[in-house]
Order: C-alpha cells, then sequence, then structure tokens
C-alpha cells in the first residue's frame, strides 16, 4: 500500500469526526433541553442519603434500574405464590434502588399494609404487615423524600383508613396496638406537650427521643396540631393521620406548581376528622390493654364542620360530592349528640342539617321531624350492609358498648347505653328484614337471635379473658341484675369457634 | 532427496523412530487465511540411538516440527511416524520425554510434586515415582531445592526441572528443544553429558537448538533449517569435514625448529596460506576445568547444586552400570570425551577461500575451517569451489542473525 | 485413574495454593454469619428462618456458581494459553482423562466448599431455633425446618387434550373464521381448564389426591395448602369457605369452614387417618358465596411430614451441588475452545439465558415470535421463522429444564421434602445427561484442537 490512499483515509477520518462533534454539539444540547423539559432523567441529588445510597446510586448508575426491575419482579412472583417472607428485604433494596421514585415508595408500602395483610387471619400478623408498610414510608421514603406531597398524603391515608376506619376485619387490633404504643410514649388521657417540648426528667427525655426518633413525631407540631383541631385523641390512628397531613402540607408548602396535590392531604384532613368526631375519643381502655371502648369526640364537630365546607370550596369540581358528605357528617353529628344526650345540642346540630340541606331529614320517603326517629334511621341506612359478618361485628361492638357504658355505673352513661341496645336490635331487625325477601338467605347469611347475640356479648364482656375491672364488672351485673357468676362458669370464648385456630398466613378465622 | 539417502548413520541398519516425510505447517489466521508456512515439505527419519539435532535460526521451524512430532501442533500435510504411531497415539507417549523451549512448569507446585505429578501422568507406582524423583532432582542439583516453588526458580533451575520431568519415564525417545537456554556453561556441560549418556543407553534423542556448540558437542546428525525448509542434513563428521586443509598441534617448540618446520612447508604451499598461533583455550573447556578444581576443595555454591550423577535408574543398562563407574559423571565425561588441549602452538593451514568465514568460526569456537555444506540443490562435484563459498557465505549469515 | 486423579488433584491443589479455597470459605462463612444480622425479615421467626435459610442458601449458590464458572473457564484456558498444557498432553494422558480430571477437581473443591457452607448455616439454623420461644420453635418445627411431603391432583394434559379435539372437530366442521389453529388450540385449552378449575356459585368441588400408602401417613395430621381466585382479582377480598375432608364411604370425616382470602395460599391442619384405603384423601369445597372461585392447578394441595430438616438439608444441597457440577462442565466446555475472558464471558451469558426463559415460554406459548399490529391489535400471520423458531424455543426451554426443574432452595424455606427420589433425578438430568452432554462437547473439543501456537 502506498502513502497516498492512506493518508487520505486518515483526512477523512478526521473529517467525519469533526463533522459528528460539530452535529453532536447542537443536537446534545437540544436533547439536554428537553431532556430537562420532559423530566427524563432523575438527576435531583438525594437529600440525606447515607453513604453507601449515595454510593450505589452512582457507581450502578444506568444499571440500578434494572436490578430494582428485576428485584420487582422477584417480589411479585415471590407474593403470587404467598411467600411474604422476603418482602420487607426487597421492597428495602429496590427503594435504595430507586429512593427518588415516589411512585416506587408509595406503592411497596401500600402493597404491604394493604395488599399482603389482608392475606394474613391471624389480626397479630395483619399488624405486623401494616407496620411495616406505615414505617416504610415514615421511617424511609420520607427520610430521602422530605418534600413529596403524596408521600404524606400516603401515611396519613394508612393511619386514617387502614388503622383508623373499620374496613379491615382487624382493624380493632390495629387500633388496640397503636394505643398501646402511644400510651407508652404519652400515657393515658392528656398529657402536657410542653413537657415533650422541652423534658426535665430523664424519664421525659427518654419519651421525647423515642417521639423523635422512632415515631418521627415533633411534639411542638402535635401542639400546633393538637390547638387548631383538637383537642385530639392522640393514642387513636386519625389523629396522626392528621398530623402527617398538616406536616406534609407545611413541609411543600412552597411548592406551588403542586397544589393539586395539596388537596389530597386536605382531604385527608377533613375526613380524619370526621372519624375523630365518630369516635375520636377512648372511653375505657380496658385493663388488658386489648380492647376498648371509644365514643365520638365531641370537640372537633365545628372544625370538622369547617373543614367540610373548606374542602367543598377547594375543590369545585367535587363540591357537590363533599356536600352531600357533609350532609351525611351533620346526621351523624345529630345522631351522636342524640345518644350521647345532648339532646339541646343535637336539636341545634338538626336544625342546621334540615337548614342547609332542606329534605335532608327524609328517611324512605317520608319526612321525619322527630330528633329521636332521624337519629336512629340515620344510621340503620348507613349500615346497609349484607356481610353477615360486619353487620354481626356491629351489633355486637354496640352491644359491647352498651355493656360497658352500663359498667361505667352512672345515669348518664346508662342513656347513653340504653341508646346503643335499642341501635343494636333494631339494626338486627333492619338487616334481617333485609336478608329475608330471598328464603335461602336466611340460611346463608342468617343472624342468629338477637337475645343470643346479646348473651354472647354480654358473657364476653363478664368472662375472665376479657379482663374487666372487677368494680366495673360488679356494677354492671347490679346494672343488669345478673348473678354473681353470670358469665364466669362458662370458659367458652364470646364467639363462634368452630374454625381450627390459624397456624400459617391466613389460617382460618377466628372471627 | 540424494542426501537422505546418503546420510545413513553409522551405516547399520537401526530402525526408524520418526520418519517425517513431506510434513507442511501452514499457520492461519482467524478468517482462515494462511499466514505463514512455518515448516515446508520436510523429511527426514531418527534412527534408534541416534542424537539428532535440528539446527536453524529462531523462527526456522524447529520448534513447530518438535511440536508437530508430540502431537501439540497438527500437519497441515505431510506425514510423521514416532514409533511406528501418529504422535496423537496416547500410549507411544509414554516413550518420550520432553522439555520444552521454555518452562512450561506448574508454578505453585514444588520441585517435589512437579515429578510426582508427572510421574503420575505416566501411572508410574509411588514407590517408583519417589525413588525416580529423588535421584532425578540429586541428577539436576535440585535436591536441596525440592521444597520450593517452581515459579520461584530462576531460569536455570526451572532448565534443570524440567529436564528431571522429561526423564522421569525413563524415555526412549528424549526431545529437548533448546535445553541449554538459560544454563550456565556448567549446566550446560551437564546437559551435554547427560545426553551422551542416554545416547550410549540406546536412547535416542532429538535435540532442537540455535546453539551451534551444543549441537556440535552431542549431535550424531544434524538437519540446518532455515526458512522453515531443510538446507541441509547429514551426520557432523560429513557436514564439517575440510578436506583441503590441515592442522598440526604440537608442543611449544623452538623457534628453530618451527622455522625449519615451515621451511619444508613452504616448499608446498604458498606462504600466504601457512598461519602459525597458539590455540587459545575453549573457553568452555576452561571454565569447567576452574569449577571442576573449585569443587575439588568442596567449595559450596549457591542456588543448583550440582549433584551430577546421572540418575541411577537411567544408568540401567548401560555398561558403566559398575559402581566403580559411578563416579562423577561430569569429571568422568569430561576427562574421557574432550581432551583438554595442551597449551601448543597450531600451526594452521588454512584455504584462502574460507577466510571470509570467521564470523562463523567464533561463533563455532573452533578452529576448524567452516566446512563445506552440500546442499540438497548443489550437486557436489560439480564448481565445488565456487559453491561452497556461497553456502558457506549463506550459512554464516544466517547463522549470525540470531546471535 | 491414576491419571485422572493426578489432574483433579493438581487441580485442587491449584485452587489451594492460588488462595482460592480460604477467599471462598472466608466469603461464605462470613456471608452466613452476616447475611442473619443485616436481613430485614417481616418480624415472625418463621419469617426470619425463611429469609435466612432462602438468602443464605442463594447467596452460597451464586458465589459457588460464579466462582466455579470462573475457575473452571480460567483453569482450563489459562493452562492451554501459559501452555503448560503442552507439558501434560505429551504424556501418555487421553485428552478426555484430563478433561474428567478437571472436572472431578472443581467437583470436589465444590464439594468441600459446599459442605463448609451448609455445616454453617445448618448450626446457625439450629441455634437461632433454640432461642426462640416454645411456640415458635413449634411452629418452625411444623413449618419450616422439616421435610413435608406434597401431594397434588395430577392434572390432565391440556394441551395434548385440546389437540385432539381440534382434530376430531375439523374433521367434520371448517375452522372458524379470523382464527388460527394455534389461537383456537389456545382458547379451548382454557376452556378446558376453566371447566375443571372453575367452581360455580352454590357448586361443589371435589378433589381425590393419591396421598401415600396408608401405612405412610398413619397417625401423621396433615396440613392442606389451598389458594383460589376470584373472576376478578380483588385483593381485598374475603370469602366464606366450607370444607369436608375423607372417604363418604368410610365413617373418619372433617369439616370446617371459615374466612379466606383469595389469590393467596392458606395453609390449614386437618387431623390424621382421613385418607382411605387406597391412600386417596377425598376433599370437598362448598361455593356459597356469590363469585365463581377458580382453583389453579397447584392450588389444592396436602403436605404431611415425611422426614426431619437435616436429611432434606442435605439432599437440597445435593441438588446445588448438582448445579456447580453442571456449571464446572458448562466452564470447561467453553475454556476448551475459548480464551479465558471469552469464555468466562460467554458461559456467563449462557448461565444468564438459562435463567431468563421467559422469552422462551412466549414463544412456545405463542406459537412463534408473534408480532401484534399496534394499530388493529390483530395478530399478524406467523412467519416462516416461527417453523423454526418454535421448535428450536421448546428445546432450548426442555433443556434448560432439567437443570432448572429443581427449586432445593424454594422448598427447603417452605419446608417442603426434597426426597431421595427427586435428588437422584437431579443427579441423573444435571450430572449425567447434561453435564454428560457439556463433557463430549468440551472433549470433543478439546481432542481436535491443537495446544501449541507458532510462538508457545
Amino acid at each position: 500500500m502506498t502513502d497516498r490512499p492512506s493518508r487520505l483515509r486518515k483526512f477523512a477520518y478526521l473529517g467525519s469526526i469533526a463533522v459528528f462533534l460539530f452535529t453532536v454539539f447542537f443536537s446534545q444540547r437540544h436533547l439536554n433541553h428537553q431532556r430537562e423539559v420532559l423530566g427524563l432523567t432523575r438527576n435531583i441529588p438525594l437529600e440525606n442519603a447515607p453513604p453507601i445510597l449515595a454510593f450505589t446510586t452512582k457507581a450502578l448508575g444506568g444499571f440500578r434500574g434494572l436490578i430494582a426491575n428485576a428485584l420487582w419482579i422477584r417480589a411479585t412472583e415471590l407474593q403470587e405464590n404467598g411467600k411474604y417472607f422476603e418482602m420487607v428485604q426487597l421492597a428495602d433494596w429496590i427503594t435504595k434502588l430507586e429512593p427518588k421514585l415516589t411512585a416506587v415508595w408509595v406503592h411497596l408500602a401500600w402493597n404491604m399494609a394493604y395488599n399482603i395483610s389482608v392475606k394474613f387471619n391471624d389480626p397479630a400478623d395483619r399488624w405486623l404487615w401494616v407496620k411495616r408498610g406505615t414505617e416504610l414510608l415514615r421511617d424511609e421514603a420520607l427520610k430521602y423524600n422530605p418534600r413529596e406531597p403524596n408521600i404524606y398524603r400516603e401515611l396519613a391515608w394508612f393511619y386514617q383508613h387502614k388503622m383508623g376506619h373499620y374496613l379491615d376485619d382487624a382493624h380493632q387490633l390495629y387500633k388496640v396496638e397503636w394505643a398501646k404504643e402511644m400510651t407508652a410514649l404519652l400515657g393515658k388521657g392528656d398529657f402536657n406537650f410542653d413537657r415533650l417540648i422541652s423534658p426535665q426528667t430523664p424519664e421525659e427525655i427518654e419519651r421525647a427521643r423515642k417521639l423523635r426518633e422512632q415515631y418521627k413525631l415533633d411534639p411542638a407540631f402535635m401542639k400546633r396540631v393538637d390547638e387548631r383541631y383538637g383537642p385530639l385523641e392522640w393514642r387513636l390512628p386519625e389523629s396522626h393521620a392528621i398530623y402527617w397531613a398538616t406536616y406534609g402540607l407545611e413541609m411543600t408548602k412552597d411548592q406551588k406548581l403542586r397544589q393539586e396535590e395539596f388537596i389530597g392531604l386536605r382531604r385527608v384532613i377533613f375526613q380524619s376528622l370526621q372519624l375523630a368526631f365518630m369516635r375520636g375519643r377512648l372511653v375505657y381502655p380496658d385493663k388488658s390493654g386489648n380492647e376498648f371502648v371509644y365514643g365520638p369526640n365531641l370537640h372537633v364537630i365545628d372544625e370538622a364542620d369547617k373543614a367540610y365546607l373548606e374542602m367543598a370550596n377547594l375543590e369545585a369540581d367535587k363540591r357537590d360530592n363533599i356536600l352531600n358528605a357533609h350532609k351525611n357528617y351533620l346526621g351523624m353529628v345529630v345522631y351522636h349528640l342524640y345518644t350521647h344526650n345532648r339532646r339541646q345540642a343535637a336539636q341545634q346540630w338538626f336544625n342546621r342539617l334540615k337548614e342547609m340541606y332542606p329534605g335532608a331529614n327524609t328517611i324512605a320517603g317520608k319526612p321525619v321531624e322527630n330528633l329521636e326517629d332521624y337519629a336512629l334511621s340515620r344510621i340503620a341506612e348507613d349500615v346497609g350492609e349484607t356481610d353477615p359478618n360486619r353487620v354481626k361485628t356491629i351489633i355486637m361492638g354496640t352491644l359491647e358498648n352498651a355493656f360497658l357504658q352500663f359498667a361505667l355505673g352512672d345515669s348518664e352513661a346508662d342513656i347513653v347505653a340504653e341508646n346503643h341496645v335499642n341501635f343494636a336490635r333494631r339494626l338486627w331487625q333492619r338487616y334481617m328484614t333485609e336478608i329475608s325477601r330471598y328464603e335461602k338467605n336466611i340460611v346463608r347469611v342468617g343472624l342468629p337471635p338477637f337475645n343470643q347475640l346479646y348473651e354472647e356479648t354480654l358473657k364476653g364482656v363478664l368472662s375472665p379473658e376479657y379482663g374487666l375491672d372487677a368494680i366495673l364488672s360488679a356494677q354492671l351485673r347490679t346494672r343488669l341484675n345478673l348473678p354473681a357468676d353470670y358469665g364466669v362458669s362458662t370458659n367458652e370464648p364470646p364467639a363462634e369457634a368452630t374454625a381450627p385456630s390459624a397456624t400459617t398466613p391466613a389460617g382460618p378465622a377466628t372471627r | 532427496m540424494s542426501v537422505l539417502d546418503t546420510n545413513a548413520g553409522g551405516g547399520q541398519a537401526r530402525e526408524n523412530v520418526i520418519v517425517v516425510r513431506g510434513l507442511t505447517k501452514v499457520f492461519k489466521d482467524f478468517w482462515n487465511r494462511p499466514k505463514a508456512r512455518a515448516v515446508d515439505s520436510v523429511n527426514f527419519e531418527v534412527k534408534r540411538g541416534e542424537v539428532f539435532g535440528l539446527l536453524g535460526p529462531n523462527g526456522s521451524g524447529k520448534s513447530t516440527t518438535v511440536k508437530m512430532l508430540l502431537g501439540l501442533l497438527f500437519p497441515t500435510k505431510g506425514h510423521i511416524e514416532v514409533f511406528g504411531h501418529s504422535p496423537r497415539h496416547v500410549a507411544t507417549k509414554s516413550r518420550i520425554g520432553y522439555l520444552p523451549e521454555e518452562s512450561y512448569l506448574y508454578r505453585y507446585l514444588d520441585s517435589d510434586e512437579t515429578l510426582d505429578f508427572f510421574g503420575n501422568l505416566f501411572d508410574i507406582p509411588p514407590a517408583e515415582r519417589k525413588q525416580r524423583s529423588e535421584q532425578l532432582l540429586e541428577m539436576v542439583g535440585l535436591s536441596k531445592a525440592r521444597r520450593r516453588q517452581v515459579g520461584e526458580f530462576s531460569k536455570g533451575m526451572q532448565r534443570r526441572i524440567g529436564l528431571a520431568q522429561a526423564l522421569i519415564n525413563d524415555p526412549d525417545l528424549v526431545i529437548l528443544d533448546e535445553p541449554t537456554a538459560g544454563l550456565d556453561p556448567l549446566g550446560c556441560r551437564e546437559v551435554k553429558d547427560l545426553i551422551l549418556a542416554l545416547a550410549r543407553r540406546g536412547k535416542t534423542v532429538i535435540l532442537s537448538s540455535h546453539l551451534l556448540s551444543d549441537v556440535e558437542d552431542v549431535c550424531d546428525r544434524v538437519v540446518i533449517y532455515y526458512g522453515g525448509k531443510i538446507q541441509a542434513m547429514g551426520t557432523l563428521k560429513e557436514l564439517l569435514a575440510t578436506p583441503d586443509a590441515m592442522r598440526i598441534t604440537t608442543p611449544i617448540l623452538p623457534r628453530a625448529t618451527v622455522e625449519k618446520v615451515l621451511e619444508v612447508i613452504r616448499r608446498d604451499v604458498a606462504e600466504d596460506k601457512v598461519r602459525i598461533d597458539t590455540p587459545t583455550q575453549n573457553l568452555e573447556n576452561y571454565f569447567l576445568q576452574v569449577v571442576n578444581k573449585a569443587r575439588a576443595q568442596e567449595a559450596d555454591t549457591s542456588g543448583a547444586t550440582s549433584g551430577n550423577r546421572v540418575a541411577e535408574y537411567l544408568r540401567a543398562g548401560t555398561a558403566e552400570n559398575s559402581p566403580s563407574h559411578q563416579a562423577r559423571v561430569l569429571d568422568r565425561l569430561t576427562r574421557g570425551d574432550e581432551p583438554i588441549a595442551p597449551a601448543a602452538p597450531v600451526v594452521q593451514v588454512t584455504d584462502v577461500e574460507s577466510l571470509s568465514n570467521k564470523k562463523l568460526e567464533q561463533l563455532t569456537k573452533h578452529e576448524v575451517p567452516p566446512a563445506p555444506v552440500p546442499t540438497p540443490s548443489a550437486p557436489p562435484e560439480k564448481a565445488r569451489q565456487a559453491d561452497l563459498n556461497k553456502a558457506n557465505e549463506k550459512l554464516s549469515s544466517l547463522l549470525n542473525k540470531d546471535k | 485413574m491414576r491419571r485422572i486423579l493426578a489432574i483433579a488433584s493438581l487441580t485442587l491443589r491449584a485452587a489451594f495454593r492460588y488462595r482460592v479455597v480460604l477467599v471462598m470459605a472466608l466469603l461464605l462463612v462470613a456471608g452466613v454469619i452476616v447475611l442473619p444480622l443485616i436481613i430485614k425479615d417481616d418480624g415472625t421467626a418463621r419469617g426470619f428462618t425463611q429469609i435466612i435459610l432462602t438468602y443464605t442458601l442463594a447467596l452460597t449458590t451464586t458465589l459457588l456458581g460464579f466462582a466455579t464458572l470462573w475457575l473452571s473457564c480460567g483453569i482450563l484456558a489459562r493452562e492451554i494459553e501459559e501452555a503448560q498444557m503442552q507439558m501434560v498432553v505429551v504424556k501418555p494422558i487421553a485428552r478426555w482423562q484430563i478433561w474428567i480430571g478437571k472436572w472431578l477437581g472443581i467437583v470436589a473443591l465444590n464439594a468441600m466448599l459446599i459442605l463448609l457452607a451448609g455445616a454453617a448455616i445448618y448450626t446457625i439454623m439450629q441455634v437461632r431455633a433454640r432461642n426462640l420461644t416454645a411456640k415458635e420453635q413449634t411452629i418452625l418445627q411444623n413449618e419450616v425446618l422439616v421435610a413435608r411431603k406434597v401431594a397434588m391432583e395430577d392434572t390432565p394434559d391440556y394441551e395434548q387434550i385440546s389437540r385432539d379435539l381440534i382434530r376430531e372437530r375439523l374433521q367434520h366442521e371448517a375452522p372458524p373464521e379470523g382464527l388460527s389453529i394455534p389461537a383456537l388450540q389456545t382458547i379451548i385449552r382454557e376452556q378446558l381448564k376453566s371447566r375443571d378449575q372453575l367452581v360455580q356459585p352454590n357448586q361443589r368441588r371435589i378433589w381425590t389426591i393419591q396421598v401415600g400408602p396408608p401405612s405412610e401417613v398413619r397417625d401423621k395430621p396433615m396440613t392442606i395448602r389451598v389458594r383460589f381466585d376470584p373472576p376478578v382479582p380483588d385483593l381485598g377480598e374475603r370469602f366464606m369457605t366450607f370444607w369436608e375432608f375423607g372417604d363418604l364411604a368410610t365413617k373418619t370425616q372433617f369439616e370446617t369452614n371459615f374466612v379466606m382470602p383469595s389469590e393467596a395460599f392458606v395453609e390449614f391442619p386437618i387431623p390424621p387417618n382421613l385418607i382411605n384405603d387406597k391412600g386417596e384423601l377425598h376433599i370437598r369445597f362448598d361455593n356459597r358465596n356469590e363469585k365463581a372461585l377458580l382453583f389453579p392447578e397447584d392450588g389444592m394441595q396436602v403436605m404431611y411430614r415425611i422426614g426431619g430438616f437435616g436429611g432434606n438439608f442435605a439432599r437440597g444441597l445435593g441438588i446445588v451441588f448438582c448445579w456447580l457440577a453442571l456449571l464446572a462442565a458448562l466452564g470447561l466446555a467453553g475454556a476448551t475452545f475459548l480464551s479465558f475472558p471469552v469464555a468466562a464471558f460467554c458461559t456467563i451469558g449462557v448461565l444468564i439465558l438459562s435463567m431468563s426463559t421467559g422469552t422462551l415460554k412466549q414463544i412456545i406459548e405463542e406459537n412463534g415470535i408473534v408480532a401484534v399490529d399496534p394499530n388493529t391489535g390483530r395478530v399478524e400471520e406467523t412467519k416462516v421463522v416461527n417453523t423454526l423458531a418454535v421448535p428450536v424455543a421448546r428445546g432450548l426451554l426442555n433443556t434448560f429444564n432439567l437443570a432448572r426443574g429443581f427449586s432445593p432452595i424454594d422448598n427447603l424455606s417452605s419446608g417442603r421434602a426434597i426426597t431421595w427420589t427427586d435428588l437422584s433425578q437431579a443427579f441423573f438430568q444435571i450430572c449425567i445427561l447434561l453435564s454428560g452432554g457439556l463433557a463430549a462437547i468440551g472433549i470433543a473439543i478439546f481432542t481436535r484442537r491443537e495446544l501449541a501456537t507458532a510462538t508457545k
């Protein structure tokens, strides 16, 4: 080969290199700009990342997405096969690989708290998973994404909906467990925020530390929330829903572009307030702390009312829905004030209801003017359930509340108790009427006679396992004229126990 | 192929250990295109008991030939027979010992383990293996380095252990590729002695080397490679005989006597064709002399000591098996074969034409004038002088190329 | 034999001298000790044991797997490259002996390391189990640290039945319009499946499961592992279930009912001695819900204890060991014709390919590399490539499945038995068939290969 062609070729190469570089220079700038505009690359620096995380995200580069995908597939596959024991570890890895993807955090946490937990029949197992999901958001996701409204909303939602609401069969246990933890931390009933904000004794210092480090709660902010919406019962989950939603709003308030996402947070607040109103008061946690009775938190009626109207204004497109909810809310307020023997207040709110929503007092086509009739029919309509288990639970729960009110031994409680018993009976009647339209249903989903439910519940409350305080049991017996050994002689558990005991994830139900 | 026919070694009809016919090896590149013709239509055979030398500069094809003899490379064309079988015949290999050009031993094994491992490959029973290992290590002077890993060895020590492993099976055919590379003169000598000892036992040795002295000292017959082709082949005597010059070696003579002798010579030969000098001693011989003297005083050396008794099992069956003969091989061999020249003037009668071959002389370290090399292409009788000259020049330049 | 053993022990020695053994042993033991400390478990003793078992075994398998590939590629390829192999092949040893010797050496090395790792894992398991409460220990002994045999109803060969049906039907009718035969077959197959697996409301489904000879299962309590799915996935949904166990012809019966989540496996115990003389367990399920429930093919399993954890664990390790032997063969086969880095790269590639068989399955299921027109959603006509693609995919998949068909780690962590039959089957398929195949390829190439080059 002679010199000439090779030199020529060299020049050709150089020339094309120059051309390519030149074009790349322009298209690269354009591409980078597009990437930024379309949000294709996530190069937001990680906040609070520990060195190991900073290292892996940098070192793996684009591969981390691939690995996270593989782990995700494995997690899904295992879940399909009912194997959950790796879930926590896999979620940890996946989120560590993609710490900035809010959707990943939210999905994984939701999966644990909602999808996996319901696969277990033992409420203790379920609680474990609800807790895992909550912790993933509260302890990890927020650490790396302290300014993501969606994560706050999701976390608040877990407190409000998963623990606070009664849709989960094991919701009782969630509330009890949560109350136990909070009682250990905050003490019973009223507690002093200032002592936690600036703790004095070593014991207080320890509690304040635990509050901040383990539960990520800021006592000063708790105080603000409490003053604004409360007083709240901090041992109940919905108060924490309100806390986290408010905290989220506070942390993200400078992000003007994300106003839409704030609506979710606000909605949690007003829904939680509604919940707090309905049963946001611990009436009587029993000794073992495994069961307790709650009553409505009548302090928050006004706040919740305000919150509804505020939401209705904020969400113009959902205004009708919210006002409808508000209408229901007012009905509940009337019912609760009525059962709590605050007839005057009940009457006031009933009037407001009629005023704001003409025709709202119409039940089954007939206007109801009488406060009592309205209150009871109101609740019965709401519990228009067809699931025998759920209805039975509500009936027995109401009866249980009634007996505990009786046990308190004062006349005001007696009235509440009697109202509860009446309500339970009407609920039973209503349900049985509803289902008896189809004969076969009575066998399939029929309830035991009301008296049987009444006795079962009463025996349950008086049984040693229930752990009712001796004085309270005595008072209850006195109120109901029961013999001294009633309910003690039999060791049968209160509910039916035909199913074998649970062993593995979701063994047969005990309830 | 007249050369092949005339070079029948000692003339006896001994069996062929190796037969090579039309051997060609073409190396190909990735795309299977011929890249180099390393060996080109080579023919030779090696008889039993012969020490056969493959001589040539680096890259001339001798190593490739050796690898084909061993079945490491497969011929592109041609035919090889080793002990009457293909080189890839597994059982035949138990009769072969091979020392490669470089140390290809396992660096993490020590000397003992190396010999044990290779002994195992020959299926030698454990007791026998142990005995042979000991003797071999003694022979190559590594008995003090039994537990040292081969990877830590100096080049010379690696040669020695390589040689030992080549002999572990008491082979009938020993193939040595550059056996003296990296060895000190002492080691070289020992190796050469060993080769001669093996030959005496009727073993066949193939020696590939570019060190002419190695070949010259031990080989019965050589082929000279260049460019993958055999350029010359024959016994050393045939190849190196210089029929047109002679040398007289005497003790130092008085000047008058010398003058007298010269006077007589001048009558027959022109003055400028007569040369007188005092022969310098062959350096190799001199070096060995010194070392032997030192050893006699039991001076210790570091590194590879030389036990240098040929391993007993290798001596089995030879004439010198009696204990009295088991004196130090080196001493014996040096004494017996290579008379150390006394300091004497040498009268050299040199062919004028061959004076131009001084370089070759230096290379071979011998006062012998270069040999007329018969090439297959040149008929031996016609235009002999001119051809000789040419051949010599060519040979000397090609041998010189790599050294 | 002496020659093969010499090569094997040389290989072992190399691994020791190059500190491979030491480093691997340290890594394995450290991994087994450290993993339990850093793993995030689900908070239960059972879950913890399962995840530790899974992860330590997976770690062992992965570490040893890659080390084996690396070592087997390296030990042969490097020896060839560095010409040490020349010294060996000029000795009276056949190339196949060298290859087998190398393989045996690596296999022996793996045996040592897997024994070590196994011992470490076993010890950790035992120590941890001892520190648990009696209740947790019982759960562990019954559900994880146990060898339970799993019995299921035989699944009909839907593939074959649907094919037969179509053939029969096509004799009488013309094929339906707009549907290819494979698509038709898929539809029929799914219909057949749903006929067998779907339980309509107020319907009863009966299983007859061959559990085992009555003598083997006498007095053994059993566990039922069951799963069903509603027609439309709804993760939170729970259903009332009514169960009856035992042959109606015999006296021993057991009934139970409870609420059960869908789309998840649920385990519950049943009393012993419910099987009949033929060793069958009859199970009856009444669907009194309003929705139809679908029991997948493995949706009804009967499990009972047939042995302890120790033996099961050992057999599980045995299967892992078979895998490693296969990897050794793969690495050596690659190293016979490729240089070290290339061989390592290629064999790891093969390994990854064999682990991700999803695409192959898809090709087979969809009867080819199916292209769906994104605009119309119509499946394009099968191409000529597919006539080749399907059998190739099927062949590859079947080959891979010879090795993949075992899940020792999964079985161990879920307390399922790995029987001697499983182990010998694994040995036959993995060590004999697959490794043997690779060995044949490797040896053939090795024998035909020139082991020297022009320069070395």
